[in-house]
């Protein structure tokens, strides 16, 4: 996103704009009030000097009750909603057997408590993937982790040779909860994962 | 398994439906021709007049074999008072006027209705949930539920009903005598605007009717319901023979079991799978219509030509 | 003189205590020309289904959207501009939608709209965008014509660069849901239903494609109309197809009646749908009969999401109708990321609003392209076609008269 974006720091949006709130949005308006402040008679300056003190102490001890509210601890997210993976290619000795791929993946942890993952299931039942070499890991936020996953070949029966969007099960668990979820990927994954199949379950035609 | 009985089934109850608001179109015509388009919504009120009678004055948990005949009649009593006020304060006022006038009058009330019920009636913007019979039956390769049964029942007994009533009655006869010929049947002492007003009030309360078997059916109602039902209903009616009563019942019997048979069967006719299923089924049901017209302008039972339409 | 200077300091005074106490309330009515010269009201279009069909979602895009803007006015998000919702009803027909575009594009302080609902309702909206340059933000539409042109399975396109949307898209949502029914669910024959609009023909399609490639069957589609009531037919037909799931897209009006009508029938299959299913309504029309009953739904369940909480408090304080959960929170940060576009472009213009509408449409359409902050759903953030970066899905079924999440799902394509 930022790479489209105009002559700008590294820092995020996000912080970028709590700078441009203080810094420089002020100086404009300042500069009108003053022109126009400079034309006004004395004594309307003074008058409304002392009408803005008033709204000013006014509006002051309206919103101070509302700033020390108490600021409750942001709960830790829900495991799904801040773990993502993405495909990175397959494992390349290729004399592995012909019935199991393996599949490199970076997976990361956008925030909160580690999240620790097992790879449970992929797309059908005819096929089964586990982590290697634990079949479940740990992800700490901000540390992307790189693992590989193995996915074997059970029954080709009933197996759909290309699927358009492959997905993995995994089961998340964070101090939050446990939730079941699936990834899916398109593209080279769905490529890499359909010439495997095709290799063991149609091995004439490829 | 063989569908064709369960569908037959499927059509002549939605025929039933048509047809008892059917009734409602053609007797207001064939007496004083006028194609009343608010009757769809007249419809719909008895709906709501109903579900207000099971939500908001029953107790809680009474018995539906309690409840059905009561909101039949609280139902029939919304129904009826619209469908008469309408007579009354938006059609008498008109009755001399050039046709065009009364009928758009009847569309201009038709969306009057619908907006007050979406504005006023409490969450109708939306389906509103109404109490079902839904105890199921099945009788060979037919399942019918319990409010299949109730709708078939009051078909029947409110169409002989209403034969008995125009035959044999007094004021059925004067009513034909009106439909026959307005002016002369004043002029033999009939209180014709008595008569114009009894025949709002029979269609009202048969809109009524089909209305509790449709939430029954159903399961919810809103505000939108009578609009196409309404429109259903009155390609039934002239399907039939506008201004003839069995000719409504029959129009509806026809349209719901031609709309069902053509959205069951037609995509299985090879060649056919684009034009079937149930989004085609209007089109088959209309293209019959258009059909019967072409070969019978008067209808299926019609007897009179259309004079003074 | 000395009368100038009393109403000078009368209008202060006044000005003083009206804000002051307006102090927390949302808009203080544009205020008098005081001591903040600049004080403009700019407004955002919201075009949803607001009455009949699809109301329950629609409100809840209405509301989210206003708690956004409130909190932006709130939290002097964008200093000197007080933001006004509009919101439109589009009764879900693609004809009103046009129709409010082009008055949400003619009203001279309009800066972007939210909306709509329905994908077939975005096709006739996109065009009146584009022309007057102004940036629409969808928190519901799936269909992925919208965003990647006709042709987006060979040969992605964007249509229209103005055209955003914070949901994700059918390919994925039907994708996921073959892959569901199939694998969890192990359904292998699976009767497809649409209701011929853009987003229920789309997702149907699509659904099927990928329940067959996963090696489902599908034995049997079928079509309806919006607004029939009477499934009797096609549930006689479904019952007789052998099928173990139904999969229906479309909206709740209509597969609240059919899933009602197919459970009377004594089919106990369970249907599937989308996320124009997934309302607190489809569980109250239908009634016991939508037990066991599934949808996909875009994004993870509002409640695991920290940072929605005060938004779903805030929604129920306030006591406002429609349904949330569906696309509440996707409308609050569509919402805010065009609040987020207006300031950038105020700041791009030494801290004043430029006096320029069509300039500032241009500049909140770019910036919106640059979108990058953490909303309530997750990263919002934009591709190259104008779809939302979080792509997440989730499964709910109904159980014991709620929908309850089984399964949720991320997607990184690529």
């Amino acid at each position: 996103m930022t790479g489209t974006g105009p002559v700008e720091p590294v820092n995020s949006s996000e912080t970028g704009e709590s700078h441009d709130v203080i810094g420089v949005d002020s100086p404009r308006p300042t500069d009108r009030l003053r022109e126009r402040w400079s034309a006004l008679p004395p004594r309307t300056r003074t008058a409304a000097l002392l009408a803005l003190l008033t709204a000013a102490v006014a509006t002051g001890v309206l919103l101070a009750p509302h700033h020390h509210r108490t600021e409750r601890p942001e709960p830790a997210p829900w495991p799904a909603n801040v773990t993502a993976w993405h495909y990175l290619g397959p494992v390349s000795p290729p004399n592995s057997p012909a019935f199991a791929g393996r599949f490199r993946f970076a997976v990361t942890v956008g925030k909160g408590p580690p999240v620790t993952l097992e790879v449970t299931g992929a797309s059908s039942p005819g096929l089964r993937a586990r982590a290697l070499p634990e079949p479940d890991f740990t992800v700490r936020p901000g540390t992307p982790r790189r693992i590989t996953v193995q996915i074997s070949v059970s029954h080709c029966s009933g197996l759909p040779l290309n699927a358009d969007l492959p997905f993995l099960d995994v089961t998340l668990r964070n101090t939050r909860a446990i939730q079941r979820h699936s990834f899916i990927f398109g593209g080279a994954f769905s490529r890499d994962l359909s010439e495997l199949l095709h290799a063991a379950c149609a091995p004439t035609s490829s | 398994m063989n569908t064709l009985p369960q569908q037959l089934a499927n059509g002549l109850l939605l025929g039933s439906m048509y047809g008892l608001i059917a009734i409602g179109y053609t007797m207001v015509y064939g007496i004083v021709q006028l194609i009343n388009f608010a009757h769809g919504e007249i419809f719909m009120t008895g709906a709501f007049g109903a579900l207000t009678v099971y939500f908001y004055i029953l107790p809680d948990g009474t018995a539906m074999a309690v409840a059905v005949p009561l909101m039949l009649i609280g139902g029939g009593i919304v129904a009826i008072l619209i469908a008469v006020g309408a007579e009354r304060f938006a059609y008498r006022p008109l009755r001399g006027a050039p046709r065009l006038a009364p009928l758009i009058t009847a569309i201009g009330l038709s969306l009057a209705l619908q907006e007050v019920v979406r504005n006023f009636y409490p969450d109708a913007d939306r389906a509103r949930a109404f109490p079902g019979l839904d105890t199921t039956h099945d009788i060979g390769s037919v399942t019918i539920k319990d409010a299949d049964i109730f709708l078939v029942v009051a078909a029947i007994v409110c169409m002989s009903a209403l034969a008995f009533f125009v035959r044999k009655s007094r004021t059925g006869r004067a009513m034909q005598a009106t439909a026959q010929d307005p002016d002369t049947a004043q002029l033999m002492g009939i209180d014709t605007n008595r008569i114009i007003v009894i025949a709002f009030a029979i269609g009202g309360f048969f809109a009524a009717v089909a209305a509790v078997a449709y939430g029954l059916k159903y399961g919810n109602i809103d505000y939108r319901m009578g609009f196409l039902m309404g429109l259903k209903a009155f390609t039934a009616a002239v399907l039939g023979g506008i201004g003839n009563i069995y000719g409504a019942m029959l129009g509806g019997l026809v349209l719901g079991v031609a709309e069902t048979l053509a959205s069951a069967y037609i995509d299985g006719i090879p060649g056919m799978q684009q034009l079937g299923g149930q989004g085609w089924s209007d089109v088959w049901a209309f293209a019959l219509l258009i059909l019967v017209l072409l070969l019978r302008p008067q209808g299926l039972l019609g007897e009179r030509v259309a004079d003074r339409a | 003189m000395r009368r100038s200077m009393v109403i000078l300091t009368s209008v202060l005074a006044t000005g003083a205590l009206t804000l002051t106490a307006c102090g927390s309330r949302d808009d203080n009515g544009g205020g008098d020309s005081g001591d903040n010269g600049d004080s403009k009201t700019l407004t955002i279009g919201v075009d949803a289904p607001l009455s009949g069909e699809n109301s329950t979602t629609g409100l809840g895009i209405q509301y989210g959207a206003q708690i956004a803007v409130d909190d932006a006015n709130k939290n002097k998000l964008v200093p000197g501009v007080t933001f006004k919702l509009k919101a439109l009803d589009d009764k879900a027909q693609p004809a009103t939608g046009q129709s409010n575009a082009t008055s949400i594009t003619g009203d001279k302080t309009a800066v972007g709209a939210v909306g709509p609902l329905n994908s077939g309702v975005a096709q006739t909206m996109q065009q009146v965008f584009a022309s007057a340059n102004m940036v629409q933000i969808s928190p519901a539409n799936t269909n992925p014509e919208l965003t990647q042109g006709k042709n987006w399975q060979t040969d992605k396109k964007r249509p229209y660069k103005t055209y955003f949307r914070t949901a994700t898209t059918d390919e994925l949502q039907g994708s996921f849901a073959a892959g569901y029914a199939y694998n969890k669910l192990k359904k292998k024959k699976v009767f497809v239903v649409d209701d011929k609009q853009t987003y229920g023909a789309g997702l149907a399609k699509i659904f099927a494609e990928q329940f067959k490639k996963v090696g489902g069957k599908v034995v049997q589609t079928d079509h309806v109309n919006t607004g029939t009531k009477d499934f009797g037919s096609l549930v006689t037909k479904i019952k007789n197809s052998g099928a173990d799931l139904l999969y229906y897209g479309g909206q709740y009006d209509e597969s609240a009646l059919i899933t009602k009508q197919l459970k009377d029938a004594g089919v106990k299959i369970p249907l599937f749908g989308g996320d124009g299913m997934f309302a607190s309504t489809y569980i109250e029309a239908a009634g016991a009969s939508s037990e066991g009953d599934l949808v996909t739904a875009i994004g993870v369940p509002a409640d695991t999401l920290p940072a929605a909480k005060t938004f779903i408090e805030t929604y129920k304080a306030k006591g406002y109708k429609g349904d949330y959960g569906a696309y509440g929170a996707y409308a609050y940060d569509a919402t805010t990321a065009i609040i987020k576009a207006v300031k950038a472009a105020v700041d791009a213009n030494d801290g004043k609003v430029p006096s320029d509408i069509n300039a500032l449409r241009s500049t909140v359409v770019d910036e919106v392209q640059k979108s990058d902050f953490e909303g309530l759903t997750g990263k919002v953030a934009f591709d190259q076609y104008g779809d939302t970066t979080n792509k997440q899905l989730t499964v709910y079924q109904v159980e014991k008269g709620e929908w309850k999440a089984v399964e949720t799902g991320t997607a990184e394509l690529n």
